[in-house]
């Protein structure tokens, strides 16, 4: 589901600094990019949204999570700020946007804005406490409170209806799922476009110094308060829209759909993908979204079925159990072995790739040395405790 | 504590009542999230880093126990203590390799990384348990199974109270253990200053190994009687049940002072059990988080060290 | 942000805007486009349904491009000509007598009405499906197939159940003759696939949306929030999906065009846990309720409150109170030390309970002083009284509604099946042969429409589960239950069938 961010970030392409070696070969060397470019949109733009398997809906999943994913990053991989209540976030998003439309009657569109609002309110919140605590105290305050959240907010029956969900159906324009996710696409393109600019702005530097260092960044004059605030706002503007495109992916927001499990899963993903990293954010994510879709409903099953087989011995039990947790030990397996060998995350990976398909050349030191690689290039965050 | 219950009358007053039996569960639920905390704070106090896979440490370490218990698995039926040493083990190893194969190669790497990497090593551990058990809950092992206290009010069972009396003990014996070993000393200054004390001739691997190793058993401790409390075990039933509460026990008391776990586990179990006794759930669902939130925030805003803790 | 920064953020929240605002035009849009059938071709909107004509939309048509056939043998459009006749025929025959004028003003039942009345009543049961007529989602007719999605607690609940994934099989492939498959129409199979909907309406939700795609019917094995979500799917509403459970709350469930309770509510039980508490002489002692704080629990709360009131219960002081009597619960409870205690010290004696099996699991350990009852589904039953028993604290004492008997009742009861390995499993099989029932009440061929329209009007006549009866009145269709006991066996739960109750 890489076409979107690869859209977005084209601009940085053109506008970059000159081509690194002086080779120019003229429309030529654009045959093979264009023909990349076009199998790309096919898959993303036309085969999986028709597909009739059910992509269609982990497509628009892979979306909603990639919109978290940039809303994440710009506090983890921007700011240094390491969260853990993002589902929190996410979630009452998705109840504002459910309420406001099932009870309340809001318009489907306005529903979005009041989730987006919603959303910051409660970072705003989360914001100020991150001016007092910092580091691993604040990754910590961060998910107890969205653990607050999800057994009291959530849990609140005119909100929520408790443990039965607040249903939030589609309109009947959306109820194909290809237009859903084309609709969830849209989003998508929108959140890269502002985290684009949020970086190439002043804002963007600002928040970058922070992570670096607040002292060092306060000395320079950089108003931490206000920076801190507004990355917390932005990062919960977007959760909570990305919240309120879930409601209406699933239909029914519950709070037992938004537990712990979901805050550890934003998080890998965005690390998975390679913090700081746009395009590994947004793989990272897609890959978290699809990963047991791709292992149950595709070829990738039926080689899973023959590892399975392999490692089960022919015992019926073992090999149930090793189908139930395929997907959860690859997911988990992935993560630690990007961490340990691969620490800029699939964002590094692709980057070579990603650069020759919009014009560069093939960039073989890139895939090695992902710090060379401009601001935005991949760095492990340095909160402290 | 006991002393005083065993006193209280078969027909106690209404009041006292709603007072005793919050603070009796409540202790016997905080010891547990305090025992798990025990081995947060350990590793917290000797790499500055938040442990996320200590309890499916636990988990796992239980699940083993089961195994050996029941003789399912690679193991014979074999008599409880030889299943809880196996249990005891398997923490042991657990933290022996986490240490070696993840934490060791992320030494230089930044704390939010190794942070997301214990997450990992958490969801790998519900998976590989998951691949040996299956979902399906299996029965603890069970050390005691009598009833330490039983009257008309209030049940008390061996398990429960043994669980106090651990958490105590351990946490007197881990205070003891770094202010007067020299082993306890040395992985202060390995988390202090890690240069140094390599020039001084510690090995800061080695430290590092011996944390983990601890923090291992004291996670396998943790785990054992917990699931003992609960009864059943099952992949990340730990995790679910007491991870966060345990951390919050841990930050509350103070991550720095050991005996800081048991303090912040005991409050943290009490307040969590007198808001769901006395706060309807029609008034204010999540009583118990709210009220905890609202005390860690207030703990961190005014005294960022905790409530033991020393400002370092 | 200076001016010139902050330029990209106006772009950026313009275009969000101008998204959103695109977003809320055009439904109107689409609307004006289903208003004029020529635009949207005449198959853009819904159809709603009354079969029964008591104001309850029995079904929608959804797919005329599949040549979608209304549940009284009509096609809409300009297919009524070709295939309205046919289908007329063979399903008109009962509905179009006897409904067709109800609903005939408004969906052109008139073609209903008048082929149905001439060839009404020629066919008898149900015929094979035939590609294009009506919807048949989820039937494969290169190797004859109908697949049938189970959504259960697989995992997620603490108590997950392997049975769940065997009893639907069991059922279609092992307990035909010889012991093979079960064949309808002659040589039709039925393909039974179990999903995790992990305890949790969310996942159920996600889960039932994407069967809907696949399956033909979807049933819904227990858990209520996770049934009360599938049932109410939109997704499931709009394409007719056929949606069948055990009775769980009435909460929102009752006007839904595709669901059927095949067994009795909670809500309908509430008097036979009652009488179960008089016969088994557990009535005139304390009650407690502890259930979870869920408003899908609500009915069943309520009545059984008023239930113990109007026969003068009793409470922790005086008579049976529900601001003293009711303890509300969390969802998913860590432990049960504080509510197991306030059990204790309530004095209480007779506990009916509704909620998580994990948890009732630990509360009976921590106080099994008290009788348990409750309404079933209770499908997590078998592994509370393992877990209560192992415990060893005094066993568990409780008597508990279920649709289905124990094992072996519902063994002797489903004669040629194979030996079930716990109450689920038979729990299940019965659940499948009610639906092997209700596919025998369609008269033609077998569509989603036609299912569901066969079944509204009727009911199914029982077997290990008891008779379930719609009349084409309620959606809740179960007429009795059948009281079980629980007690311990050693270290293990023993469940067996003392009562059978009707309502």
């Amino acid at each position: 589901m890489s076409v979107v961010e690869e859209r977005a970030d084209a601009p940085a392409a053109e506008q970059g600094q000159a081509p690194r070696t002086g080779r120019q070969f003229g429309p030529i060397r654009w045959v093979p990019r264009l023909m990349v470019m076009g199998a790309l949109a096919y898959v993303f733009l036309y085969r999986i949204p028709q597909d009739d398997g059910g992509a269609a809906a982990i497509a628009a999943d892979a979306c909603i999570y990639a919109i978290v994913g940039i809303s994440l990053n710009i506090l983890i991989g921007h700011t240094g700020q390491l969260s853990l209540g993002h589902n929190g976030f996410f979630g009452i998003g998705a109840f504002a946007a459910a309420y406001s439309l099932t009870v309340r009657d809001v318009p489907f569109a306005l529903t979005f804005v009041i989730a987006g609002l919603v959303g910051a309110l409660f970072a705003l919140v989360m914001g100020l406490v991150a001016l007092r605590i910092t580091g691993l105290y604040l990754a910590l305050i961060t998910l107890v409170f969205a653990l607050t959240l999800e057994e009291s907010l959530f849990e609140v029956e005119w909100l929520t209806n408790a443990g039965g969900g607040q249903p939030a159906d589609r309109p009947e324009w959306l109820i194909d799922d290809a237009n859903f996710f084309y609709f969830c696409l849209a989003f998508l393109v929108v959140a890269v476009y502002i985290d684009y600019r949020l970086l190439a702005s002043k804002t963007g530097r600002a928040l970058l110094a922070l992570k670096e260092n607040e002292r060092v960044a306060e000395a320079f004059g950089i108003n931490v308060t206000a920076f801190k605030l507004i990355a917390f706002v932005l990062s919960g503007t977007l959760a909570g829209v990305a919240g309120a495109l879930l409601a209406y992916r699933i239909g029914l927001v519950t709070a037992s759909g938004l537990g712990f499990n979901l805050a550890l899963t934003f998080v890998l993903m965005t690390v998975v993908g390679g913090l700081g990293s746009r395009l590994g954010v947004v793989l990272g994510a897609s890959l978290f979204a699809s990963l047991s879709f791709l292992l149950e409903e595709t070829w990738m099953h039926s080689v899973q079925e023959f590892l399975v087989g392999l490692a089960s011995f022919g015992s019926e039990g073992a090999k149930a159990n090793l189908e139930q947790y395929a997907v959860g030990f690859l997911g988990a397996l992935g993560l630690l072995l990007t961490i340990v060998q691969f620490p800029g995350g699939i964002g590094q990976q692709f980057r070579a790739f990603f650069d020759w398909t919009f014009g560069k050349p093939f960039d073989v030191h890139a895939l090695l040395h992902p710090q060379d690689d401009g601001p935005g290039a991949v760095e492990g965050s340095s909160v402290r405790a | 504590m006991s002393a005083v219950l065993l006193t209280a009358p078969q027909q106690m007053q209404p009041l006292a009542l709603e007072f005793v039996v919050p603070v009796v569960s409540g202790l016997i639920q905080g010891s547990v999230y305090g025992l798990l905390g025990l081995g947060l704070v350990l590793l917290y106090k000797s790499g500055r880093i938040f442990n996320f896979a200590q309890a499916e440490i636990g988990t796992f370490s239980a699940l083993f126990a089961a195994f050996a218990d029941q003789g399912t698995g690679p193991f014979p039926d074999l008599p409880v203590p030889v299943a809880i040493l196996i249990g005891l083990l398997t923490g042991v190893g657990l933290g022996l390799l986490v240490e070696r194969v993840v934490i060791r190669p992320l030494f230089s790497a930044p704390k939010v990384t190794v942070v997301v990497a214990t997450a990992g090593v958490l969801l790998l551990l519900v998976a590989l348990g998951g691949f040996l058990s299956g979902p399906e809950p299996r029965s603890a092992v069970q050390i005691f199974e009598g009833d330490f206290l039983e009257t008309s009010s209030l049940r008390v069972t061996d398990t429960g109270a043994l669980v106090v009396v651990v958490l105590a003990v351990l946490a007197v014996l881990s205070a003891l253990f770094f202010s007067r070993t020299r082993t306890g000393t040395a992985i202060i200054a390995v988390s202090q200053e890690p240069t140094a004390t390599r020039l001084v001739g510690i090995s800061v691997e080695r430290t590092s190994a011996l944390t983990w190793g601890i923090a291992g058993l004291l996670g396998a401790i943790a785990g054992i009687l917990l699931s003992g409390t609960v009864g059943v075990v099952f992949p990340g039933s730990l995790t679910f049940i007491a991870l966060v509460p345990a951390f919050t026990a841990a930050v509350l008391g103070g991550v720095t002072a050991l005996p800081g776990a048991f303090v912040g586990g005991v409050v943290v179990g009490m307040i969590e059990s007198f808001a769901q006794t006395n706060i309807p759930k029609d008034v204010l669902p999540g009583s118990g988080k709210v009220v905890l939130f609202v005390a860690l925030l207030a703990v961190l805003l005014l005294r960022p060290a905790g409530l033991l803790g020393k400002e370092t | 942000m200076n001016l010139r920064r902050s330029r990209g953020f106006t772009i950026a929240i313009l275009a969000s805007a101008l998204l959103t605002a695109a977003c809320g035009l055009k439904p109107e849009v689409k609307d004006a486009l289903q208003q004029n059938p020529g635009l949207a071709g005449g198959s853009g909107g819904q159809v709603a349904v009354d079969t029964d004509g008591d104001g309850v939309v029995d079904a929608f048509t959804t797919d005329p491009a599949a040549g979608g056939v209304l549940p009284d043998g009509t096609t809409p459009g300009t297919t009524d000509g070709t295939t309205g006749g046919t289908t007329g025929g063979t399903t008109g025959g009962t509905t179009g007598g006897t409904t067709g004028g109800t609903t005939g003003g408004t969906t052109g039942g008139t073609t209903g009405g008048t082929t149905g009345g001439t060839t009404g009543g020629s066919a008898g049961g149900p015929t094979a499906p035939v590609k294009g007529q009506g919807d048949t989602t989820g039937i494969d007719f290169a190797s004859k197939t109908i697949t049938v999605v189970i959504h259960g607690p697989l995992t997620g609940a603490g108590v997950p159940q392997e049975s769940f994934r065997t009893g639907g099989p069991k059922y279609w492939e092992k307990s035909g003759p010889k012991g093979g498959f079960r064949l309808l129409f002659g040589d039709w199979k039925v393909k039974v696939e179990a999903v995790d909907d992990k305890y949790n309406a969310q996942d159920a939700l996600r889960a039932c949306n994407s069967a809907a795609k696949s399956a033909f019917a979807i049933f819904g094995g227990a858990g209520t929030d996770q049934i009360q979500a599938c049932a109410q799917s939109q997704v499931l509403r709009r394409a007719n999906v056929p949606y069948l459970s055990s009775g769980v709350t009435e909460s929102g469930l009752g006007k839904l065009p595709n669901y059927f309770a095949g067994s009795m509510t909670y809500k309908q039980q509430s008097p036979l846990v009652i009488r179960a508490a008089k016969e088994k002489g557990f009535m005139n002692k304390k009650w407690a309720i502890v259930i979870t704080g869920t408003p899908n629990f609500a009915d069943a709360r309520d009545s059984i409150a008023a239930e113990l009131i109007k026969n003068g219960a009793k409470g922790k002081a005086g008579a049976f109170n529900k601001d003293n009597d009711i303890i509300l619960t969390e969802k998913a409870p860590r432990d049960c030390l504080t509510v197991g205690n306030q059990l204790r010290s309530g004095g209480y004696e007779s506990v009916y309970f509704l909620g998580q099996p994990l948890f009732f699991g630990q509360c009976v350990n921590q106080y099994p002083q008290a009788t348990y009852t409750g309404p079933g589904p209770s499908f997590g039953i078998q592994s509370v009284a393992d877990l209560a028993c192992r415990g060893g604290a005094g066993g568990f004492k409780g008597f508990y509604l279920h649709p289905s008997p124990d094992k072996a009742m519902a063994q002797k009861g489903a004669a040629g099946a194979p030996a079930f390995t716990d109450d689920i499993e038979a729990g299940i099989w019965g659940g499948m042969q009610q639906l092997e029932q209700a596919f025998n009440l369609i008269k033609g061929p077998v569509n989603r429409q036609s299912f569901i329209a066969a079944l509204a009007k009727a009911g199914t006549p029982g077997g290990v589960l008891q008779p379930a009866a719609y009349n084409g009145s309620t959606r809740f269709g179960g007429t009795g239950a059948y009281l079980n006991q629980i007690t311990c066996s050693g270290t293990s739960g023993k469940i067996q069938t003392v009562a059978t109750y009707k309502k």
